[in-house]
């Protein structure tokens, strides 16, 4: 597609009713805030919060060129601990029973069949300390949030930089 | 190469498996087992219940605008608003509502169920001129098979040119899909996860440029179900007729109704064997948990009083849902039990729908007690959904308000009784303190996906494959099929228990 809007795109996943399987939402919601509190709006790049409807959010960011995803994820590192994967480093979990069962990973490759692939696709995300009903990060999670934040807009800075074209996204 | 999972279940409702034995090649057996949405009291108690409609769309990535519907509704009701939301209120959440339904509907059968039915990989030879069915050969001939595979090999009798003319169908619904979100979004003001659904109505206002917009959605959306989507049933019907005789549930139908439109999908209680409809009395709601996870001596509660003290491990149990059952009897929930109560109280829509629909299948009524008859029902709802959607957008009224001014009461009670695009679905609230003290939701795959109740009866699902033919055990595709029927609201997984049930084997899905 010729008309590519922002840069980035990043989409923040998870359940907020479970606690820190809420933690992709609650970083991309304190950037966007971020961004907004540093008094300009965040240039080339796209927040969204796509909560538990990762198809949606995709959706939103369909113009993006590159693609950058934070979620809670489960790898045996340890409470609080991040992750950085390349998509192919993500176990899809097979194929789906029931609509539940749709992971992002199909739907990445649905957008893919329907020609909208991203140059690049970037997984980010922490370790879950705690999942269980409520609203809030545990207290682990809570204070690993900045850090987690630095981590992303690193992240973020280093794939509009690895972008062979010049940034003219006028957003 | 080394995998790490990025945990799906908690994203979720939580997972449904599905245990089946089997004997002489028939499902001797069936268990289906799975967690549920309990502990929603937890995350919603103390809170201003003006939030509450907005998180409760959060429980659930497939169906949020159904349970943001029914927790409007419930707290309609407890704050004393019943019969005085703005007609565009009204209208504007059954808009918003319809819109899930058709996305919802479309995508579970062609990007789920019909590859069931649908060979993908005729694609994979294809050398004509389409763009898109090159795309998806090349696609496959990549080597990039999800999402199409793994998948259960089924028996696939279409022909190459009715497999290729489904794909094409396949990739039109990711567009229609889209549609239906964006059409959403006019009124919600943010996707995902809409912000306008609230107490008392929307909090959005109705533009004729809105209205527009949205018809010009609908109609798309409307053309392709018309076109495409009921025709590709029928043509799997033609070829899968046997599949109008697999997969019979209990046949008694439950539904609380959905949509504001008088008699277009009333609530009610069908019965097929004695051709009897009952009107809904929810107090005849309970659940036994004999056979569930939880501590003995709470069989037949209403859910308001139900208790729910887990109990893993408990001799005898296999799931952590409980058995929900109305006159002390399992009910199947969904489209099918929306369309036979809608048929059998004379809306006129579905009588037009469904009899159009067994003369063409060439199958009396009765033959949509099954794994096709649930597809089919599924697919007429989305069409009248979809026609009457255009004539609720067309209603609306520019420049009228869409809102009450409300306020939080110091006590209350209410029940938001509607139907999420797989079933039957009910939120209760109680209100004290101007808090919330309680909340529950009891979802549709809690009644389809139930397990066996204190008198040993099993549930919906289970009843639908008992019987059922295995030819391979090690290819189960046609429990696979049956179960997909119900469009489960949780993922599955699927174990076949040898008869000794000493070596079991389980099969990734």
């Amino acid at each position: 597609m010729d008309d590519k809007g922002p840069a980035v795109g990043v989409i923040g996943i998870g359940n907020l009713l479970l606690k820190d399987e809420g933690v992709g939402v609650h970083a991309v919601r304190a950037l966007a805030r971020r961004a907004l509190d540093d008094g300009a709006s965040p240039q080339g790049i796209r927040f969204v919060d796509g909560g538990t409807d990762p198809w949606a959010a995709l959706s939103e960011v369909g113009d993006c060129r590159k693609l950058l995803v934070l979620d809670a994820v489960v790898g045996g590192k340890g409470p609080g601990e991040f992750h950085c994967l390349a998509l192919e480093d993500v176990d899809t979990g097979g194929a789906a029973m029931s609509l539940h069962g749709l992971t992002l990973f199909h739907l990445l490759n649905y957008e893919r069949l329907l020609g909208n692939g991203f140059d690049d696709i970037c997984v980010l995300g922490m370790e879950p300390a705690e999942v269980a009903p409520g609203i809030g990060l545990s207290e682990l999670c809570q204070a690993r949030l900045p850090a987690f934040m630095d981590v992303v807009t690193d992240q973020i800075h280093g794939m509009i930089s690895r972008d062979n074209k010049p940034d003219t996204d006028a957003h | 190469m080394h995998k790490i999972t990025i945990d799906p279940v908690t994203r979720i409702e939580g997972h449904l498996h599905v245990e089946v034995e089997h004997e002489d090649g028939r499902v001797a057996r069936a268990r289906c087992g799975g967690t549920m949405a309990r502990g929603l009291e937890l995350i919603f108690g103390g809170r201003d219940p003006r939030d509450i409609p907005i998180l409760a769309q959060r429980i659930c990535g497939v169906c949020p605008q159904a349970h943001a519907t029914a927790s409007a509704l419930a707290m309609d009701q407890a704050f004393g608003l019943d019969g005085q939301v703005p007609l565009n209120g009204v209208l504007l959440r059954d808009v918003m509502l319809a819109a899930n339904f058709l996305q919802s509907h479309i995508l579970h059968f062609y990007h789920l169920a019909a590859l069931d039915y649908v060979d993908v990989t005729a694609a994979a030879g294809y050398d004509g001129d389409d763009p898109d069915l090159r795309a998806t050969g090349d696609f496959i001939a990549r080597g990039v098979l999800q999402p199409f595979v793994p998948r259960y090999e089924g028996d696939y009798r279409l022909s190459a040119e009715q497999n290729l003319a489904a794909l094409k169908h396949y990739l039109a619904a990711l567009q229609v899909r889209k549609n239906a979100h964006e059409m959403l979004a006019l009124f919600g003001g943010k996707m995902p996860h809409q912000c306008t659904v609230a107490v008392g109505g929307v909090t959005t206002q109705v533009t004729a440029d809105k209205m527009a917009a949205a018809v010009t959605y609908a109609r798309e959306i409307v053309e392709f179900v018309q076109q495409c989507y009921v025709p590709d049933v029928l043509m799997i019907a033609s070829a899968y007729p046997d599949y109008f005789e697999i997969g019979r549930g209990c046949a008694r139908f439950l539904s609380y109704g959905v949509f504001s439109e008088e008699g277009l999908f009333p609530g009610g209680l069908f019965e097929l064997s004695d051709d009897r409809l009952c009107p809904v009395r929810p107090d005849r709601i309970t659940e036994d948990v004999r056979n569930s996870y939880y501590a003995d001596g709470a069989d037949g509660l209403h859910p308001s009083e139900g208790r729910t003290e887990p109990a893993p491990g408990k001799e005898g149990a296999y799931s952590w849902l409980k058995a929900p059952r109305y006159d002390g009897r399992p009910c199947e929930v969904g489209p099918l039990a929306r369309m036979a109560v809608a048929y059998k109280s004379g809306s006129a829509a579905v009588r037009e729908a469904v009899d159009g629909l067994c003369a063409a299948a060439g199958i009396g009524l009765t033959a949509l007690n099954s794994t096709l008859g649930r597809h089919a029902a599924r697919a007429l709802e989305t069409h009248i959904v979809a026609r009457k959607m255009q004539e609720w957008i067309l209603k609306l009224q520019p420049g009228e308000p869409c809102v009450l001014k409300v306020e939080v009461p110091q006590e209350g009670q209410g029940a938001g009784m509607t139907g999420a695009p797989r079933g039957a679905l009910g939120h209760w609230v109680t209100i004290r303190d101007h808090k919330v003290a309680n909340y529950q939701a009891v979802v549709p795959t809690t009644w389809n996906g139930s397990p066996r109740d204190a008198a040993g009866v099993p549930g919906p699902m289970e009843q639908a494959l008992e019987g059922d033919v295995i030819r391979d055990p090690d290819n189960p595709f046609e429990v696979v099929r049956t179960i997909r029927s119900f469009d489960p609201c949780l993922a599955c997984s699927v174990h076949i228990a040898r008869p000794k049930g000493t070596q079991e084997i389980f099969l990734p899905v």
